[in-house]
């Protein structure tokens, strides 16, 4: 009868433990995903490509997380992916846009022409890697940004900042991307979406190739092909240039040297 | 009229303790010509009696705390004291050493009632250090004697003249003639006639007093009830704020400069909020034992006048830098102010109630000013102008930027600039890049930075969408279409 006892005492133990592990916000269970997922599809943040958002969990950007993106090279669309993400969110809120330590100018006219209001979007530029982990840090504490993009240095990041960052990202409800390097991909993270953008191969280059290395809710995705609204456009400018100048050969004009 | 007379019986205490908290409770008192002045509760508890020789007052209480009265000091805190005031009403006057008057009636509907004044003012005194008694009544000489009676009668919110009148002069008949402003000879003089109370005095019929007393003695009498007119000269806060404090000690510690710094500010917010300014740069300066001076200037994207904010971002500047060791003094001056009106600042209620709100970009930018410096962040800019590089600008204060910017009327296409720009263009080589589009000439600025290019769009071996340049130097790429 003792042993007995002593038995469903220990039981209770061990389920409660497992129950207060189950409250934890960083666990959930995958047959809540659907449940889950449900409830934040009213709230969630559209990518802009319909192939994409359907294979993302609440079909889009987390409002609040850590998204990784790791881009082959500059220049193969990681800002375009993200500006119809980025649109909606300004359309929505009143909060700012943060840019943490980004390698180049973000280009005020080209982003007022994609409908981003720049009088909302800040730049930090940290001295160094601990000032950029601080203002990171403090801009999601703030809450008064709804998005905010880092780049960090790769050499110096260890994975419980990240860590960090992601607890503080639920935190501030602040969607936060992290801009990391390709070969960073072998690292764990506790990101909750890691995507790798590639130029695709040859001749459709008007495309680019996104893999998810990492997703809730599901598997890794290989090689999505995704066509960047601004590549679309500029294929469409090339032919009328393509089609402009067969016109000026046809009445023999000097063709324009490229 | 309706006469407030705030009475700060310790305040030269107060200013000689005021950066140190703990003392407080210790006994004690303030010394003038080598007699016990004043004396905080502790010493009275203790048995020490006002006018009695220091050496008196040390056999009593061994580890009695005592200060030199500095008259001069008392006199500039007074003054300092002037804005807490000048907050509930213009007419302020003030009336050395200890007091402070202030004509209500015009406040009572802006502040919901004379209680909610009194209270209002007792809780601004308080924070900045001082207990206060204040008395009310129809004229400033009777409200002086409630206030050093320390005794209050309770009107209603919004008293009539006549009720206020006719209670005052009710209740003034019942105090002592020691808290009235005769002089002291003169009291005794009565006290031997047997006149104690001011009922009694008020009584005897004038003419009669006059051929006992000075003139002084009815003209006081006639202060009292109203009958002679006592004009006031109102004083007005300064138009500048500089404020110092010397401490006895020096501080060893930067926590230690929390309280004097927190005194320093709060007198700022009082100041501040008298003139309907707020704040944009303050400069603080810290004096060391050796005269080293080191001065931080604190620089806010908008006017603030909220303590809180104020003070955590001067902290957090001061925790960047190294401060001297001993420092003996400190010093807060308002460099730059701008009116709250203009800057569409002023949502607080004006009772001095500043509620905790959302943090702003604003709040979050001068926070990274404080830590990282002022040129840790930028604001984007757009301007009209056809050359890329001129096309944008970053702005570091956020005051300026809203108008500059704008929508330029040059309408771009969305896909014809890229979104990564380089802040100077790098010298490439055209046969690494196969050239998609263009050239589009931009050609601008013959008066002063002469741009006279090509632009293409090109794509780079390794597959990266770029904007490149060609002109009489060459080669350029000019940023990336990411």
């Amino acid at each position: 009868m003792y042993l007995k006892y002593t038995y469903v005492h220990k039981i209770r133990i061990v389920v409660s433990g497992l129950q207060a592990l189950l409250k934890h916000k960083d666990i959930w269970r995958a047959e809540d995903i659907a449940e889950i997922a449900a409830y934040q599809r009213r709230t969630n943040l559209p990518t802009g490509f319909t192939a994409l958002d359907r294979l993302l969990y609440g079909n889009g950007w987390p409002r609040d997380g850590l998204v990784e993106i790791l881009p082959e090279v500059h220049g193969c669309g990681e800002l375009q992916l993200l500006i119809p993400g980025l649109c909606c969110l300004m359309g929505e809120e009143t909060r700012w846009i943060a840019w943490v330590n980004p390698p180049f100018v973000p280009y005020a006219p080209a982003l007022n022409a994609r409908d981003i209001d720049v009088n909302r979007v800040f730049l930090v530029h940290p001295k160094n890697h601990r000032e950029a982990l601080w203002a990171t840090e403090k801009i999601l504490e703030s809450g008064s940004c709804s998005a905010i993009l880092v780049w960090l240095d790769e050499q110096q990041l260890e994975e419980k900042q990240l860590r960090r960052i992601q607890t503080r990202a639920k935190e501030g409800r602040a969607w936060i991307t992290i801009f990391r390097p390709m070969h960073a991909q072998v690292k764990s993270s506790p990101a909750e979406l890691r995507l790798s953008l590639r130029l695709a191969e040859t001749h459709t280059k008007d495309q680019v190739n996104l893999s998810i290395l990492k997703r809730k809710g599901g598997w890794p995705v290989p090689n999505l092909s995704l066509q960047l609204h601004e590549y679309q456009a500029l294929s469409a400018n090339t032919r009328i240039a393509a089609q402009w100048q067969q016109w000026r050969q046809q009445h023999s004009l000097a063709g324009v040297k490229h | 009229m309706l006469w407030l007379c705030v009475h700060l019986p310790l305040m030269g205490l107060e200013i000689a303790q005021y950066s140190q908290d703990l003392t407080k409770r210790k006994p004690a008192v303030l010394v003038a010509d080598q007699k016990v002045y004043r004396m905080n509760e502790a010493a009275q508890e203790a048995g020490i009696l006002l006018g009695s020789s220091v050496a008196t007052a040390t056999s009593l209480v061994p580890e009695l705390l005592h200060y030199r009265r500095d008259r001069e000091a008392e006199h500039k805190h007074l003054e300092k004291l002037v804005p807490i005031a000048y907050r509930f009403t213009p007419r302020v006057a003030l009336s050395f050493p200890y007091d402070l008057k202030l004509e209500v009636s015009g406040s009572l509907k802006l502040f919901e009632g004379l209680n909610n004044i009194v209270q209002h003012l007792k809780r601004s005194l308080a924070k900045a250090g001082h207990t206060a008694q204040i008395g009310i009544a129809h004229t400033p000489a009777v409200a002086r004697v409630f206030a050093h009676a320390h005794s209050v009668i309770a009107f209603t919110d919004y008293p009539d003249e006549a009720t206020i009148r006719s209670e005052s002069l009710e209740h003034l008949h019942t105090l002592s003639l020691k808290y009235s402003e005769l002089k002291t000879t003169d009291v005794e003089c009565m006290f031997n006639m047997g006149i104690r109370f001011f009922g009694e005095l008020l009584d005897l019929p004038r003419g009669e007093l006059r051929q006992r007393f000075s003139s002084d003695v009815l003209r006081y009498l006639s202060r009292l009830t109203g009958e002679l007119a006592e004009p006031q000269q109102y004083v007005a806060p300064a138009t500048q704020f500089t404020s110092i404090i010397h401490l006895l000690e020096p501080l060893l510690d930067k926590p230690f400069l929390r309280k004097p710094m927190e005194q320093l500010v709060i007198e700022m917010v009082h100041w501040l909020q008298s003139k309907q300014l707020g704040v944009v740069e303050a400069t603080w300066q810290f004096t060391a034992t050796d005269a080293q001076t080191i001065t931080i200037s604190c620089r806010f994207a908008y006017p603030r006048i909220d303590l809180q904010s104020i003070l955590e971002f001067s902290e957090l500047s001061l925790s960047e830098r190294k401060l001297p060791q001993e420092v003996l003094s400190l010093r807060l001056e308002a460099t730059q102010v701008a009116s709250l009106a203009k800057a569409g600042a002023l949502t607080k209620d004006l009772m001095g109630g500043y509620e905790v709100r959302p943090v702003l970009p604003e709040d979050l930018l001068d926070r990274l000013t404080a830590r990282l410096g002022p040129d840790s962040w930028e604001l984007l800019c757009s301007h009209d102008d056809h050359r890329p590089e001129f096309a944008w600008s970053p702005v570091s204060d956020h005051s300026t930027r809203h108008k500059k910017s704008h929508h330029p009327s040059t309408e771009i296409a969305a896909n014809s600039r890229p979104l990564w720009l380089f802040a100077r263009p790098l010298s490439v080589k055209s046969k690494d890049f196969e050239i998609l589009q263009g050239p589009v000439r931009i050609e601008d600025g013959w008066w002063e930075d002469r741009v006279q290019r090509d632009y293409f769009i090109g794509r780079h071996e390794s597959g990266a969408l770029c904007w490149l340049f060609n002109d009489e130097y060459g080669w350029f790429q000019h940023g990336y279409f990411a």
